[in-house]
Order: C-alpha cells, then sequence, then structure tokens
C-alpha cells in the first residue's frame, strides 16, 4: 500500500458543474413557458454531454491512479 | 431538431461510467462507492427514458421523472458521502491513504513473499515443482483456490482476492495459516539447494518490505522461521531428536530436518502464539549445549529484523517473556520507559493536588485577612469609644447626673460584650484553617494550666466557683503551646460559664502511655446527648457567644493528632477530655 493523493476532485466538480447547467436549461421551459421547448431540450443535452465527457474523463483518471498503485 | 443523437450519446457516456464505477468497487468493495454506483446506475435509466419518451410518448410525464430521478440520485449521492467520511474517520484520518482492505492486504503480502521465494526456486529446478507445491496447498486449504502461477512465473492472488466477498471475522487467520502452509513448503524447497543462513538473509530483506499494519500476522513467521530455526537446521542429530521428542507444543511440527512448522500456530490467539514461541525457546536453550551462544546469536537476529516489524516485537508484554540473557539491553529500556510513564502520571496527579490545595489556601488566606482587617476596623474606633466611656463613668469629664451613670453603665457593658464577639471573629481563622502553622515544641502542662487559671480565676471569682487542679509532676506535651493553651482556656472557660455559681470545677492531666491525658469538669447543668455531638460544630452556641470556643479547641487538637470528646449526664455536670502526644514522635 502507497500514499496516494486524489487530485482528481476538481476534474468531477466541474463535470458536476456542468451537468447541474445542463439540468437547469432541461428545466427551464417547464418553469418559465410551462411546456417543453425542443430547441432548449436538445441544447441543454448538449451541455449535459459535455459534462458526462468531462466525468468519465475524471473517473477513468482516478481509476488508472488507483490502478497503478494497486499493482 | 434531432433529439435522438445527444440522447443517445450520452446515454453511453453514463454507461461507460457506470461500468468504471462498478469496476472501481470490485478492487475495493467500500460501501460508499455502491452507493455511487446506485446515483450513476440512474443516469443511463433517465437516458433510456427520455429515447423512449421522444419516440412514444411526447406527454408531459417528464416534468416529474427527470426531478424525481436526479432528486434519488442526489439522496445515494448524499448517502455515499456520509459513508466515505465515516470509512474516513474508522481510518483514524488517513484520508490520503488508499483504503485497501486487512485481509487483501495481507493477501497480496503473502502473495509477494511467497513470490519471493518463487522467482529463486524456480531459477533453480523450474517452475513445475512450485506448481505441484501450489496445487498440494490448495487441495489442503481451499481459501487459495483462484490462485495460479502466471505465465510470468509469479504467484496471481487477484481470483482469490475477487472471491473474498464481505469482511468475515477470523478470515485472517485463516489466509495466514493457508499462506504460511505455502510458504513453509516453498522455504522447504529452497532450503534443500542453499544454505538455510542464506534463506534468512532473503526472508529478513522481503519482511522488510510488509506494511506496518499486518506485520503482526507475520510475528509467527518471523520468530520461527528466522530467529529459531537457523539453530535447528544446524544443530546436532542427538540434540535435535531429544528436541523433537521433549518439544511437544500444540500448533507446532519439527521435522528431522530441523524445520519448523507453525501454520496450525495461527488457530490461537495472538498471546499464546507468543507463549509457545517462548515455552519452545526455553526447551531449546535447556537441550542444546550452547545455550549461551544461542541467545547471543538470537538477540543478534533480533536486532538485525527490519524497522517496520520491531515495533511489534519491541514490546514490553512480550520482550519480558524471553528467557535471561536474551535482548536485556532492550527490556531494561523498555522497562524503565514503562516506569518513566507512571512517574510522570504519578507526579501529574501530585501536582494537580498541590495547586488544589494552593487554591483553598489562598482563599482560606484571603478569608482571614478579610476577617481581620474588618475586626480590625471594627475594633479601633471601639477601643476610642470604651476609653471616653470610661472616663465619663469616672466622672473626669464632669458630673454625671445618676440617669447618666446608669446609662453609661449599659453603654460600658454592650462595649465589652462586643469586645468579646469581635475577639472570637479574630479566631474564626483558627477554626477554618485545614492544617494549622504548629509551632511544636515540649512544654510541661503544668506551665499552661497555672496561665489558664491565673486568666481565669477572677470570672470564676465572680461566680463564687471553686477550681481544683491536679496535675501529674513533670507531665509534659509535645505541641504548639499557645494554640494548646488556648484551646484548653476555651473549655475552662465555658465551664465556668455554664456553671452555676457555687459550683465546682476541677482540672486534671495524667500520663497515659505516650500520651497524656487532659480532663475538664464541671458541676454545670450538663449537656444533652444530642447536643454532644453537635457543640464542636463552629457556630453552635447554647447560650449566647459566638459558639467558637469548642470548635477551636477541637481544630487545635486534631491539628496535632490528638483527640478531643466530651461526656456528659444532664443534671450533674459534664467532662471534656483531651488526649495528646507525650513527646516528641
Amino acid at each position: 500500500m502507497m500514499l496516494v493523493r486524489i487530485r482528481r476532485g476538481g476534474i468531477l466538480v466541474s463535470g458536476a458543474v456542468t451537468l447541474l447547467i445542463g439540468y437547469i436549461f432541461f428545466m427551464l421551459p417547464w418553469i418559465f413557458v410551462g411546456e417543453d421547448i425542443v430547441e432548449i431540450r436538445v441544447f441543454s443535452y448538449y451541455v449535459i454531454m459535455l459534462g458526462l465527457i468531462i466525468l468519465v474523463y475524471g473517473v477513468m483518471r482516478i481509476y488508472l491512479d488507483w490502478r497503478g498503485v494497486i499493482k | 431538431m434531432n433529439i435522438l443523437f445527444p440522447v443517445i450519446a450520452n446515454l453511453f457516456l453514463s454507461i461507460i461510467i457506470l461500468l468504471i464505477s462498478i469496476n472501481i468497487y470490485t478492487v475495493y468493495r467500500r460501501k460508499y462507492i455502491l452507493w455511487f454506483v446506485f446515483a450513476l446506475f440512474l443516469l443511463p435509466v433517465l437516458f433510456i427514458y427520455a429515447i423512449f419518451e421522444s419516440l412514444y410518448l411526447k406527454n408531459i410525464w417528464g416534468v416529474l421523472f427527470y426531478p424525481l430521478i436526479i432528486i434519488i440520485a442526489e439522496i445515494a449521492v448524499i448517502m455515499a458521502q456520509k459513508n466515505l467520511l465515516s470509512s474516513l474517520k474508522a481510518e483514524e484520518g488517513e484520508e490520503y491513504r488508499l483504503l485497501l482492505r486487512e485481509d487483501i492486504a495481507l493477501i497480496r503480502a503473502f502473495g509477494k513473499l511467497a513470490n519471493y521465494f518463487i522467482g529463486r526456486i524456480s531459477l533453480l529446478v523450474g517452475i513445475k515443482s512450485v506448481e505441484e507445491i501450489l496445487d498440494e496447498c490448495i487441495e489442503e486449504y481451499p481459501i487459495l483456490a483462484g490462485c495460479y502461477i502466471g505465465v510470468d512465473e509469479k504467484l496471481n492472488t487477484e481470483a482469490m482476492e475477487a472471491g473474498m466477498g464481505e469482511v468475515v471475522e477470523g478470515r485472517m487467520e485463516e489466509i495466514c495459516e493457508a499462506f504460511s502452509y505455502l510458504i513453509i513448503k516453498l522455504i522447504d524447497l529452497y532450503a534443500a539447494m542453499v544454505p538455510y543462513g542464506e534463506i534468512v538473509d532473503d526472508m529478513v530483506k522481503a519482511i522488510g518490505r510488509i506494511d506496518k499494519k499486518i506485520a503482526r500476522y507475520f510475528m509467527p513467521f518471523i520468530l520461527f522461521k528466522i530467529i529459531l530455526e537457523p539453530f535447528l537446521r544446524e544443530a546436532k542429530g542427538d540434540e535435535l531428536r531429544a528436541l523433537r521428542l521433549s518439544a511437544d507444543i500444540k500448533g507446532i511440527y519439527i521435522g528431522r530436518k530441523g524445520e519448523i512448522k507453525y501454520h496450525w500456530i495461527y488457530r490461537f490467539e495472538e498471546e499464546e502464539r507468543e507463549e509457545k514461541f517462548v515455552e519452545l525457546l526455553r526447551i531449546i536453550l535447556a537441550i542444546f549445549e550452547n545455550s549461551e551462544e544461542i541467545k547471543k546469536e538470537i538477540t543478534e537476529s533480533f536486532r538485525k529484523l527490519p524497522e517496520n516489524v520491531k515495533e511489534n516485537i519491541y514490546r514490553y508484554e512480550f520482550i519480558k517473556k524471553l528467557p535471561k540473557g536474551i535482548l536485556d539491553e532492550e527490556k531494561i529500556v523498555l522497562m524503565s520507559k514503562e516506569r518513566l510513564i507512571e512517574e510522570l502520571i504519578d507526579r501529574q496527579k501530585k501536582l494537580e493536588e498541590a495547586y488544589e490545595r494552593l487554591a483553598e489556601a489562598k482563599l482560606d488566606k484571603m478569608k482571614s485577612s478579610f476577617i481581620d482587617i474588618i475586626a480590625h476596623e471594627i475594633k479601633t474606633p471601639l477601643t476610642a469609644i470604651k476609653t471616653y466611656v470610661d472616663l465619663m463613668r469616672k466622672e473626669k469629664l464632669g458630673k454625671l447626673t445618676k440617669l447618666q451613670k446608669e446609662k453609661l453603665e449599659k453603654v460600658a457593658k454592650n462595649i465589652e460584650k462586643m469586645t468579646k464577639l469581635i475577639d472570637d471573629m479574630l479566631q474564626i481563622p483558627t477554626i477554618d484553617a485545614k492544617e494549622l502553622e504548629l509551632r511544636k515544641e515540649l512544654f510541661e502542662v503544668k506551665d499552661i494550666m497555672e496561665k489558664i487559671i491565673d486568666d481565669t480565676k477572677e470570672m470564676a471569682r465572680e461566680k463564687k466557683q471553686k477550681i481544683s487542679v491536679d496535675v501529674e509532676p513533670a507531665l509534659t506535651v509535645f505541641g504548639d503551646k499557645n494554640l494548646i493553651e488556648k484551646a484548653i482556656k476555651n473549655i475552662v472557660t465555658n465551664a465556668i460559664k455554664y456553671t452555676p455559681e457555687k459550683g465546682k470545677i476541677s482540672i486534671k492531666a495524667m500520663r497515659e502511655g505516650n500520651y497524656a491525658h487532659i480532663q475538664i469538669s464541671d458541676t454545670g447543668k450538663g449537656i444533652e446527648k444530642s447536643e454532644l455531638e453537635k457543640i464542636f460544630e463552629p457556630f453552635y452556641s447554647r447560650g449566647g457567644g459566638a459558639g467558637l470556643g469548642l470548635a477551636i479547641a477541637k481544630n487545635v487538637v486534631e491539628s496535632h493528632g490528638g483527640k478531643i470528646w466530651a461526656e456528659s449526664v444532664v443534671g450533674k455536670g459534664s467532662t471534656f477530655h483531651i488526649v495528646l502526644r507525650r513527646k516528641r514522635e
């Protein structure tokens, strides 16, 4: 066992924040207009996608870090 | 607008994240990761619903569905964080330490140790024989199932780790026993080709890489294989035979070549394991001729051990069990360390007590000085008043009428009362002080009695009382003369006060072994039995006075290590007893 500092917190947080922004966009039409607006919905899906990509990167990095330590 | 592309891409990404998280969980098996996995599992569900919705539904249900899923996911994340925090606390603040399970760490440590020997053996005789040994071990200990020799000619324990499941109590010992069996067999094979002395060096090196946290599980390996076995391997035939016959210790078996099989020892408690080692060591020292040399060499080999395992061995509870001549210096150091700690604790206690006493003493001092100041401040103007009243009564300041004279007499009496009260007040510190400052000396009782009679005879004469004194000649007391005199005087004054006119007061003092017994009897009205205990309490008065005289007497006598008590028959009189030490102790 070695000492490992988990340094990927920043990536995870930025991924989560982007996801949140996407979710806010997703909910905006229902909150202000009262019904779904497809354009906003698609835009929010793209924002969520960006958030998920960042998350994939962060989780992959953490996994690789830990994997390296185990071996 | 095409909504399907981003949704499907999101679904794909969320599945990747979920899979990685599941993988991380299978390696670490931490509860908090499971909560994260649950939260992440909801994301693909969300996107699958989105695809379904965009293709078939086209209704408003999504308004409820999306927030609901997000709320559930958030709850799961909160639970995960809570679990993570408590698991960090359990690891005693080692946040950055990789939170590997202890049993997995143990398997890896044993795996590394085994690989150390496998690498060497395979060079000499090929990997085949190692594989045979491993198969044999798996047959004996099914817990090892899943371990195999990989293409890199190393022991692979990954499958075994994956099969560990929940943490179970007693699993550690089971793992230790199984791996010890394997390692004993590997060492046996290796020792057939290489001198044991070299193997010991290898073992010391290998053991140096083990994590401190799990080093205690390797204690039997160190004690039997590194410390004891070298002597058995080099022992003479008859000595070894004698040892094999006499060393009937459960959990340990000694082979013909002197090899020690100790793996069953993990079925006993840790303390018992150590005791068994000490028992075997004692038998070896008793049987082997060169026991003194063995002791020296054992001490040397203990000292050569790497630092990570020394912590487990250099414990006082273990080292004190070792026979004389082994690690003697360490024993002394550890013992003195323990004593030092005990002494430190003791001193700290004493210091705290001293602080408390000091605080109390300070308070006492403040109180007595306060009383002193008040009493003196009242007494000074009172003296002036008394002087002028006396002058007026003696008509030195002019003639007085009869009425004026009468009133002045009353004033004078009240001044006297007040003076007496202030004198009593000044005695309060003497009662309160827990330990009086005593100026002890050896003095004759007769001397103080004469002085007391001198001081009180006027008072007795007023009431036409008779005081008889009977003091044994040359009777001495060792104590503070002034305070004892004050105490006895208080009792005599009380006796005069509570005895009616023409009564009798008798004072006796006699030897009683090492003590002087002083009795003050009167023919007064006596004291009720219920009152006898209370009269020595401060401010308890049976009529007039501040009720301090007897309390002071009690404190003085008890500060001298003496005793004071009273006996009384109502209507006939009372007797006060004081017992004090006659001589210097």
